[in-house]
C-alpha cells in the first residue's frame, strides 16, 4: 500500500515534469507558428465560424493544405482550445502539448512499477518528446492514440475483451498521422499473429474487433482514388525514380537504428530539429546499447517480442521516403528506443551497489539533460532557428495592423503560407476567406494539389511583387532581401519604412513605400499609372 | 576478410596497413587480447600519425563567428548561469573542440558508412564508398545480436576503443575509419558461424 502510494506520488511528479517542460512558454517558444500550424490554426477556427475549413469544405476527410494533405483529427480536436483561448499561437499547439503528455502516462500505464516511471520520466525528458509536443504536429496526436492502442492490445493478450478498443484505436490513429496507416495494420496482424493461440480461443472478439478496424478505414476509402489518400506517399516516396528500391529501403531502414542519428546528429531539416542536439542525449547511446543487450537476453517474454515487433515496423513507413532520419515519421520507433533506454538506465544503475551514489548519478544525468535541453531548445533553437516560424512574419502582421489606413503588397516567395499566416493572427472572417480565395479550389479539394498564390486580408495583399504596376500605386512593398534588391530599391525609387529582424538579428523582411510621383518623373517610358496621376 | 572492396582498397593504398588490419581481425576472431591490443597500438599510431584531424585543434573563422554570436543568445538566454568565467571559457575553449570530436566519433557509429557509403546522410566534400556489400548485412545483424546476448566484453572494448581512436582521425581520410574494419569483420564471422550452426 505504501510502495502503490510512493509509487503513485512519483507518477504525479513526473506527469508535472512533463507538464511543465511541454507547457512553459508554450505561446512564445518557438516565436511563431511554421506552416502546418498555421493551416491547422486557421482551418479550426474556420471550422467554428462556419462549420467548413478555409476552402469551405464541410466536415473533410482530410484537409487540403499548401499542395498536401493534413491528416484530421489534430485539427478537428483543435476547434476546441481555439474555441477557448481564441486562434492564438498556444491554442493551436496545446493539443499536441497534452498529447505528449499522455503519451508519458500510457507509457507508465504499459510497464508499471518502479520501471513504469523511470520509462515515463525518459520520455518527459527526451528531447524528440518535448520538441515534437511542443510543435502542433498532427504525429504527436497520432503517436498518443497509437500508444493508447498498444496499451489495450497488450491488455488484450491477457483479457481479450479489450480487442475491440484496441482495434478501434489503433484505426482510429490512421486518421491522425501518415506514418500509422501503414503501423496500425502492421502491428495489429504481426500482434495477432504472435499471439494467435491466445485470440483463437476468442474468435469472436477477434471478429468483432477487425470489423471496427475496418470500419474505421471507412474514411480512407471514401477517398481513395481522388488522389489525396496517397498523395503525401506519392510526393516523398523513392518508387518510380529509377533507383534500385531494395537497397534504398534498406539503407533508409537502416539509418533509423544509427546511433549518429539517434544520438549524435539532429534530423537534416531545420525547422524540425535543435542545433547540436539530436532526438536523444548523447550519453543515452550507453543506456541504449545495455538495454537492447537485456531485452535480446530476455526475448521470449510476451511484452520483450511486442516491443521487438514494434521496434522492427515502426521504421517501415518512414523507410519508404527519400528524407534521411525523418524523426517526424517515427514517433513509434522513438518511443520504443525510450523504453529501450529507460531498461538500459535500470540495468546499469543496479549495477551501483551503494544506494546514495545511484540517486547521485541519477539525479546528475537528469539535471544535465534538462539543462542541456534548456540551453539547445529554450536558448538556441529560439534564437538560431527563429525563422523557421516565421517571426518575422508575424512582427509584419503587427505592423499591418497597426497601420490600418496603408496598403501593403506583401511577397510570398519565400513564405507560402503569410496569407494563411495573417488571416489567422488577424482573425480574418473564414466565411470572407471561403468566398474570395478558398472557393476556386473547392470542387477538386481532394483530386488536386493546386492552391491560392494570392491573397487579400483587409489592407494587406499576399502575392508575387508586380513591378511594372505595383510601383506606380500608393503601397508598402515587403519582401526579404531576394524578393526587393538594392537595385529594385533605386531603380523604383522606394523609401525604406521597416527592416524586420528575426531574433539571430538577420534582416529577413524589409518594408518599402512607393513613390508614384517620383518614379513617373524618372521612368522615359512612363506608364498608364502615370498618366492617371497626372 | 578479403570478400569486402574494403580490404582491397586499404591494401592497394598501404599494404603494411592492410595485413595488419588482416591479423589484427584473426587476433579478434580468437579473442587473442594483448596481441590485439598491441597490434592496435602500432595501426593507431600509424594511422594518426599520417591522418589526424589537425580540424580538432583549430577554430575556423565561420565557427568563431558562430561562436560569437552564440556568445550573445547565452548571454540573453542564461543571464548569469552562462556570464561567468566558466561559462563563457566552455563556449569559447571547450564546447568547439569537444563537439568536432563527437562529430568524428558519430560517423564512425553509422552501420551506413560501412554498408551504403554512408547514404542517405552522405558528407559533403568525403569521398563515401561501400566498405562491405549491403547483402552482408543480415550477418552484421546476427552477430551484433551474439555479441548483445552473449559475453564478448572484449569485441566491445575492442570496437569503443577504435571508436575513440579513429574519432581523432581525419574524417575525409580517403580509407575510412580503418580501425573499426577488424571488428565488423569479427561480428561478420560470429554472424556466419551462428546461422551455419542454426541452419547447416
Amino acid at each position: 500500500m505504501v510502495v502503490k502510494l510512493k509509487i503513485l506520488l512519483l507518477l504525479i511528479g513526473v506527469l508535472l515534469l512533463a507538464g511543465i517542460l511541454r507547457l512553459w512558454q508554450l505561446g512564445s517558444v518557438p516565436p511563431g507558428l511554421n506552416v502546418d500550424e498555421v493551416s491547422e490554426g486557421y482551418n479550426a477556427y474556420s471550422l467554428i465560424k462556419t462549420g467548413k475549413d478555409r476552402y469551405g469544405m464541410a466536415i473533410p476527410v482530410i484537409f487540403k493544405s499548401f499542395g498536401s494533405y493534413q491528416p484530421p483529427i489534430y485539427t478537428y480536436l483543435t476547434t476546441i482550445p481555439v474555441l477557448a483561448f481564441g486562434p492564438t499561437a498556444f491554442a493551436v499547439k496545446i493539443v499536441s502539448a497534452l498529447s505528449g503528455i499522455a503519451v508519458v502516462f500510457f507509457t507508465f500505464l504499459i510497464i508499471r512499477g518502479r520501471l513504469g516511471l523511470l520509462a515515463g520520466l525518459v520520455l518527459t525528458i527526451s528531447p524528440w518528446a518535448i520538441f515534437f509536443s511542443r510543435m502542433g504536429t498532427e504525429a504527436n496526436i497520432g503517436l498518443a492514440i497509437f500508444i493508447a492502442g498498444f496499451y489495450f492490445l497488450l491488455k488484450s493478450a491477457k483479457e481479450t475483451a479489450y480487442f475491440p478498443l484496441a482495434a478501434f484505436l489503433l484505426g482510429l490513429a490512421t486518421h491522425a498521422y501518415y506514418s500509422e496507416r501503414i503501423l496500425s495494420i502492421l502491428l495489429l496482424t504481426g500482434f495477432v499473429l504472435i499471439n494467435y493461440k491466445i485470440y483463437l480461443k476468442s474468435k469472436k472478439l477477434l471478429f468483432i474487433g477487425l470489423v471496427i478496424f475496418g470500419l474505421t478505414q471507412l474514411p480512407h476509402l471514401a477517398i481513395l482514388k481522388s488522389g489525396a489518400f496517397t498523395r503525401r506517399l506519392d510526393q516523398v516516396t523513392y518508387f518510380n525514380r529509377g533507383i534500385p528500391v531494395v537497397r534504398e529501403f534498406v539503407s533508409q531502414y537502416s539509418e533509423y537504428f544509427s546511433p549518429r542519428s539517434l544520438f549524435f546528429e539532429p534530423d537534416d531539416q531545420v525547422s524540425r530539429s535543435m542545433p547540436d542536439l539530436s532526438v536523444f542525449y548523447r550519453w543515452m547511446v550507453v543506456p541504449f546499447f545495455f538495454g537492447f543487450a537485456y531485452l535480446i537476453r530476455n526475448y521470449k517474454d510476451g511484452f520483450v517480442k511486442s516491443l521487438f515487433l514494434l521496434a522492427l515496423i515502426a521504421p517501415i513507413p518512414a523507410a519508404l521516403t527519400t528524407d534521411p532520419f525523418y524523426s517526424l515519421r517515427v514517433f513509434e520507433l522513438l518511443w520504443t528506443f525510450s523504453i529501450v533506454i529507460s531498461i538500459g538506465i535500470w540495468v546499469l544503475l543496479s549495477k551501483v551497489k551503494q544506494k546514495t551514489l545511484r540517486y547521485t548519478i541519477f539525479l546528475a544525468m537528469l539535471f544535465i539533460s534538462l539543462l542541456s535541453f534548456y540551453v539547445n531548445y529554450f536558448v538556441l533553437y529560439k534564437f538560431e532557428r527563429s525563422d523557421t516560424v516565421r517571426f518575422s512574419s508575424t512582427e509584419l502582421i503587427k505592423i499591418t495592423k497597426e497601420r490600418q489606413n496603408e496598403k501593403f503588397v506583401v511577397d510570398l516567395s519565400r513564405d507560402i503560407s503569410i496569407g494563411v499566416r495573417t488571416a489567422l493572427y488577424r482573425r480574418y472572417d473564414p466565411a470572407l476567406f471561403q468566398k474570395e480565395i478558398g472557393e476556386p479550389f473547392l470542387d477538386k479539394y481532394y483530386s488536386s494539389v493546386d492552391y491560392e498564390k494570392e491573397y487579400k486580408i483587409d489592407n494587406v495583399e499576399v502575392r508575387a511583387i508586380n513591378w511594372k504596376e505595383d510601383v506606380y500605386k500608393d503601397q508598402i512593398l515587403v519582401g526579404d532581401p531576394l524578393a526587393i534588391s538594392q537595385q529594385q530599391v533605386d531603380e523604383h525609387k522606394l523609401k525604406l519604412e521597416f527592416e524586420l529582424k528575426d531574433l539571430s538579428e538577420e534582416v529577413s523582411l524589409r518594408g518599402y513605400s512607393t513613390n508614384p510621383r517620383q518614379k513617373c518623373l524618372s521612368s522615359p517610358l512612363g506608364s498608364v499609372y502615370c498618366d492617371r496621376l497626372q | 576478410m578479403l570478400g569486402n572492396a574494403w580490404i582491397w582498397r586499404i591494401l592497394g593504398s598501404s599494404p603494411f596497413l592492410g595485413l595488419g588490419l588482416m591479423v589484427l581481425s584473426f587476433l579478434l576472431v580468437f579473442n587473442l587480447k594483448i596481441p590485439s591490443l598491441v597490434l592496435l597500438a602500432v595501426l593507431g599510431s600509424f594511422l594518426l600519425k599520417t591522418t589526424f584531424d589537425t580540424n580538432l585543434l583549430y577554430v575556423s573563422p565561420l565557427e568563431k563567428d558562430r561562436i560569437e554570436h552564440r556568445h550573445e543568445y547565452y548571454a540573453q538566454g542564461l543571464g548569469r548561469i552562462y556570464k561567468n568565467r566558466i561559462g563563457i571559457y566552455l563556449n569559447y575553449s571547450v564546447s568547439p573542440y569537444i563537439s568536432r570530436y563527437l562529430k568524428n566519433l558519430s560517423y564512425n557509429l553509422d552501420t551506413n558508412l560501412y554498408f551504403f557509403a554512408n547514404h542517405p546522410r552522405e558528407r559533403a566534400g568525403v569521398n563515401e564508398f561501400e566498405k562491405f556489400s549491403f547483402v552482408l548485412l543480415p550477418f552484421f545483424i546476427v552477430g551484433l545480436i551474439a555479441i548483445f546476448s552473449g559475453s564478448f566484453g572484449f569485441l566491445v572494448f575492442y570496437f569503443a576503443l577504435s571508436l575513440l581512436i579513429s574519432a581523432l582521425a581525419f574524417p575525409g581520410y580517403d580509407l575510412g575509419p580503418i580501425l573499426t574494419f577488424p571488428f565488423i569483420v569479427a561480428v561478420l564471422y560470429l554472424g556466419v558461424t551462428r546461422i551455419a550452426k542454426k541452419w547447416l
